[in-house]
């Protein structure tokens, strides 16, 4: 999946009517809707729907000139009219059909019924999100040898002679890989919002 | 100027830099802005570490970055070589991932699970060893069997019975509550099975419960929990487990574990087979927390309307704060559970049930007081409604209660209690000389016994409906047993008439078909030991039936006591004189009435009740006797107006009902509500005794001169008056009754003697009735126009 930004997506969308435009935009957004519908306690079919009815409805209102980026993060736009899609289609289904279990991953959520809660969750998801697609990118623009250093010896917390053995490296080399790829995430994570 | 390398600067961050080279680095730091930037640079970096790993915790799309650990299919069959082929990844948890694999050997499907490592240098191959070891030993039915445990390199894992069914909340989904209860109690089992064994699963949860289509459950993922050994609890420093099922002691530092941690778990399960909701829905961690150390569920029965109130009280039971206070392990829970389901009583009192129930009486009660201050209740409803919490807040024990219910079982223990009593008395209509002489008393003997030992027993094992019963009858059969014991054996039988009095055996024999007769002395030590076991009875059982008998043994007691002493008796030289033995017992009567003043000023009010009831029976009961008696205690008014006997006599009962509103009086003004009862009762005595003496004085074919009979029918009306008007200063509705009932009386005896042929006296008594009437209704509006004028 090639890096667009949020700003290029949402060009793309105000001007192309093209199929691609569109699922670029969904590719983009929909599996954070997805994942934040989960937490709220939709089973997964009823998440991929709520997604769904979540991205027409932006666009919708993304098209009728509704939505001014400068007025507001689109994170909080999109949040807005995924939480009201959410919350309508579980009053609308049958309690069996909710997750029910509270222990797995689903958990906490699906009785979450504070706006302070549920605002959280989001932000959480849309964080979560933003790194990720940070840190694809970054792995397809860094030096494979360095963003393996940063992932052992970063994220994995393995010891840092360990990393440098491993990557027949110097330490320092193992240090300045972890500092490159954290700026460039921030870069990216900067131009993706 | 040379900048330190990459690392120092991380290592800064980092805080790793000790002694001089921290200082070095500091000195050169604030002379380089490259370096400074460096820093900064390297901090927001740091912080979106930070968040990076936080993600990455808890999502399989990290796992990937960890070398060291298991996350795809591809790699756990990478660790398992040929045997097992894996399917796919069944769950993941914080100890590791599970997979669904086939045992190509074998050919049966298992579950394999590796444990998440944190390091290459953690230890958690000994957890899985640890893990499988528990679970090995624990062969059970509802507990996941352990088949093998797999080390190919640093990687353990452990080859389990793979489970096809349900996490336990799915499953029960449109079950029965009985069907529910039956998987619940298998779980229980299993819990049990590892709770004999010394080990707590530590995270009890419906998903690491699966059941089967079959309907039972498998107890899965031992992967943190403890063995005791002999240990009580275990002191563990670092919270594990599940924040929603986790017990306050769990999330409390010092962290400490009980088998009752488990029993909370279960708690929360059994709140689940209940309501289908969590006790503790809060979703914030840091809120469940605080909610689960400190607040408390709401009461199953007001989410689901039909929930058997036993149930509920289990259910609370095992989700008390303090694990003390809880079930101390599963077998307990499941021996409640079994209880219920055997129709019989349920002994479980949650506390926080009772403080919920204690903070709301105290809130009513404040209320109550004020609605009583702004005269919105009146003293005896206050009383009433007072009495009514009282009883809510410090309820008699469970048991006692149940031994006063008449159920046909209890209706059964104490008839059989009554006839063994029966049985035994019997034991004192003949000699029985055909017996040898230590036989006579044995079956009397025995069955004491065994009604103590029963008893006691039943006390012990919390059995106490059937403990009373026991007690009850053993305290009966003491008095008899000991007589018969020193009447037949001949103990202190020359003790007899130590004092020349005659036995009142030989009395009562005379007048019953009675043949073994008892000496006084034997009369005195059986009813000693009457007393005595009593008392010990109600210090037992503190039941208020033993205050009773405690009481009647004392008043036994006591009239041996008098008797041998010759202060009453039946022979020529102490002739028979109510008034002498009335006498006798005033005092006594005084005294119990004195004790449970003081019982009841002391907050006894359990033992204060028989205490003044009996006392105030007594000193009655004895005032009347002595005022129907010769000498009336107020005979000198006989002396002093010249009066016949009985109308000293019915004067005497005047002034009975003088003093019972006198002591009225001062039961009021003590102030209890046990005094405030007392109170009311002798507030109706003394009416009617000071009204119907004047009314009975009155008749006609008393020896009683005209002139004393024509003030006694001024008096009465005069009293009755009194009493109408005096039931104003405290709402006594005694007194008004009386005074109604007063003067109809005097009304149909004047119409009688004097005024039966005048049409004007029924026509002026209406006149009167409705004028009294109008001033009831002016009344008001002129005290009002007074009080207006007095201000103006």
């Amino acid at each position: 999946m090639r890096w667009v930004t949020t700003t290029q997506v949402l060009e793309e969308l105000k001007t192309s009517n093209e199929a691609q435009v569109w699922r670029r935009f969904c590719d983009h957004f929909r599996p954070v809707v997805v994942d934040f519908a989960r937490r709220l306690g939709l089973s997964a079919t009823d998440a991929e729907d709520a997604a769904q009815e979540t991205m027409v409805e932006f666009l919708k209102a993304f098209r009728g000139g509704k939505y001014d980026r400068e007025k507001g993060r689109l994170s909080n736009w999109l949040f807005g009219v995924a939480r009201r899609v959410i919350l309508n289609l579980r009053s609308h289904r049958p309690l069996e059909r909710l997750v029910a279990d509270k222990t797995t991953g689903t958990s906490f959520w699906d009785s979450i019924q504070d706006d302070h809660s549920i605002k959280h969750s989001w932000e959480n998801q849309w964080r979560q999100m933003v790194l990720t697609k940070c840190l694809e990118q970054a792995r397809r623009e860094l030096d494979s040898k360095v963003f393996e250093a940063f992932e052992l010896y970063a994220l994995s917390e393995m010891p840092v002679d360990d990393v440098a053995q491993r990557l027949k490296m110097s330490r320092n080399a193992v240090y300045i890989a972890k500092s490159r790829v954290l700026s460039r995430l921030r870069e990216l994570e900067h131009q993706f919002e | 100027m040379n900048c330190p390398e990459q690392e120092v600067i991380e290592r800064y961050i980092l805080e790793q830099l000790k002694g001089q080279e921290l200082t070095e680095f500091e000195t050169h730091l604030q002379a380089c802005p490259v370096c400074k930037a460096k820093v900064a640079q390297a901090r927001e970096n740091e912080r979106l570490l930070t968040e990076l790993r936080t993600f990455g915790k808890g999502t399989p799309e990290t796992a990937k970055y960890n070398d060291t650990e298991v996350a795809t299919v591809d790699r756990a069959q990478s660790f398992l070589g040929d045997r097992y082929r894996v399917i796919r990844k069944v769950g993941e948890g914080a100890a590791g991932q599970v997979f669904q694999v086939i045992d190509t050997v074998l050919e049966r499907l298992v579950a394999i699970k590796f444990l998440r490592q944190k390091s290459p240098a953690d230890g958690a191959g000994s957890e899985a060893w640890r893990e499988a070891r528990l679970m090995s030993q624990l062969n059970h039915p509802n507990i996941a069997q352990v088949y093998e445990i797999g080390e190919p390199g640093a990687q353990k894992f452990i080859v389990m019975e793979w489970v096809d069914g349900l996490p336990l909340t799915e499953a029960w989904k449109g079950l029965q509550l009985q069907q529910r209860l039956r998987i619940y109690l298998d779980v229980l089992d299993a819990v049990a099975a590892a709770h004999r064994r010394d080990i707590i699963h530590r995270d009890i949860k419906p998903s690491n419960i699966l059941v089967t289509s079959e309907l039972k459950p498998k107890v899965l993922d031992f992967g943190i929990a403890l063995e005791t050994r002999s240990l009580e609890s275990i002191k563990q420093g670092v919270y594990r487990g599940t924040p929603a099922y986790s017990a306050p002691e769990q999330i409390t530092p010092p962290v400490e574990i009980y088998p009752a941690t488990d029993v909370f778990a279960l708690g929360i399960l059994l709140y689940e087979l209940l309501t289908d909701a969590l006790p503790f829905p809060q979703t914030e961690p840091k809120e469940l927390f605080q909610a689960i150390r400190s607040e408390y569920p709401e009461l199953p029965s007001a989410i689901q309307e039909k929930i058997p109130i036993p149930l509920q009280n289990i259910c609370l039971k095992a989700l008390e704060k303090e694990a003390q206070r809880r079930y101390p392990n599963a077998q307990s829970l499941a021996d409640e559970i079994h209880r219920y389901l055997r129709g019989e009583k349920i002994w479980s009192r949650p506390s926080f049930l009772t403080d919920k129930v204690h903070q709301e009486v105290f809130y009513h009660r404040q209320k109550l007081k004020v609605w009583h201050d702004n005269e919105l209740l009146t003293e005896r409803e206050f009383d009433k409604l007072e009495s009514i919490y009282e009883r809510v807040i410090s309820p008699p024990d469970p048991s006692i209660i149940e031994a006063r219910k008449l159920s046909l079982s209890q209706v059964c223990l104490y008839l059989g209690g009554w006839i063994v009593v029966l049985g035994s008395f019997v034991l004192f209509y003949k000699t029985w000389e055909q017996i040898p002489i230590y036989w006579r008393p044995t079956p009397a003997i025995a069955a004491t016994a065994l009604m103590v030992i029963l008893g006691t027993v039943m006390w012990r094992r919390n059995e106490g409906r059937l403990a009373v019963g026991f007690l009850a009858t053993a305290n009966l059969l003491i008095p008899i047993t000991t007589l018969l014991t020193l009447a037949q054996w001949e103990i202190l039988s020359s003790a007899n008439y130590p004092w020349g009095m005659e036995s009142i055996s030989e009395i009562v024999a005379e007048q019953v078909n009675w043949y073994l007769i008892v000496g006084n002395v034997q009369l005195y030590i059986s009813s000693w030991c009457w007393l005595a076991f009593s008392l010990l009875f109600l210090r037992i059982t503190r039941s208020s039936i033993f205050v009773l008998f405690s009481i009647i043994a004392f008043l036994a007691w006591l009239t041996t006591c008098y008797v041998i002493s010759g202060m009453i008796g039946f022979a020529e030289e102490i002739p028979w004189r109510e008034d002498i033995i009335a006498g006798r017992y005033l005092f006594p009567g005084i005294g119990l009435f004195i004790l449970g003043v003081i019982l009841d000023r002391r907050r006894y009010a359990h033992y204060a009740w028989p205490l003044c009831m009996v006392g105030v029976a007594l000193i009655v009961i004895c005032l009347s006797v002595i005022a129907h008696s010769d000498s009336t205690l107020f005979g000198w008014l006989g002396f002093v107006f010249a009066l016949d006997k009985l109308e000293a006599s019915l004067l005497s009962f005047a002034c009975n009902g003088i003093m019972y509103l006198g002591l009225a009086g001062i039961c009021r003004l003590l102030g209890t509500r046990l005094q405030r009862t007392l109170a009311w009762i002798l507030n109706w005595l003394g009416p009617v005794h000071i009204l119907g003496t004047l009314r009975i004085l009155d008749l006609s074919g008393l020896p009683v001169s005209e002139s004393h009979q024509l003030i006694y029918r001024i008096l009465l009306p005069i009293a009755s008056f009194a009493f109408v008007f005096g039931s104003v200063v405290r709402q006594m509705k005694s007194f008004f009754f009386s005074g109604l009932a007063g003067i109809a009386t005097a009304v149909h005896k004047f119409t009688v003697e004097h005024l039966d042929k005048f049409f004007a006296w029924p026509v002026s008594l209406i006149i009167t009735g409705i004028v009294w009437m109008f001033v009831s209704w002016l009344l008001p509006r002129w005290k009002a126009n007074l009080a207006l004028k007095r201000k103006g």
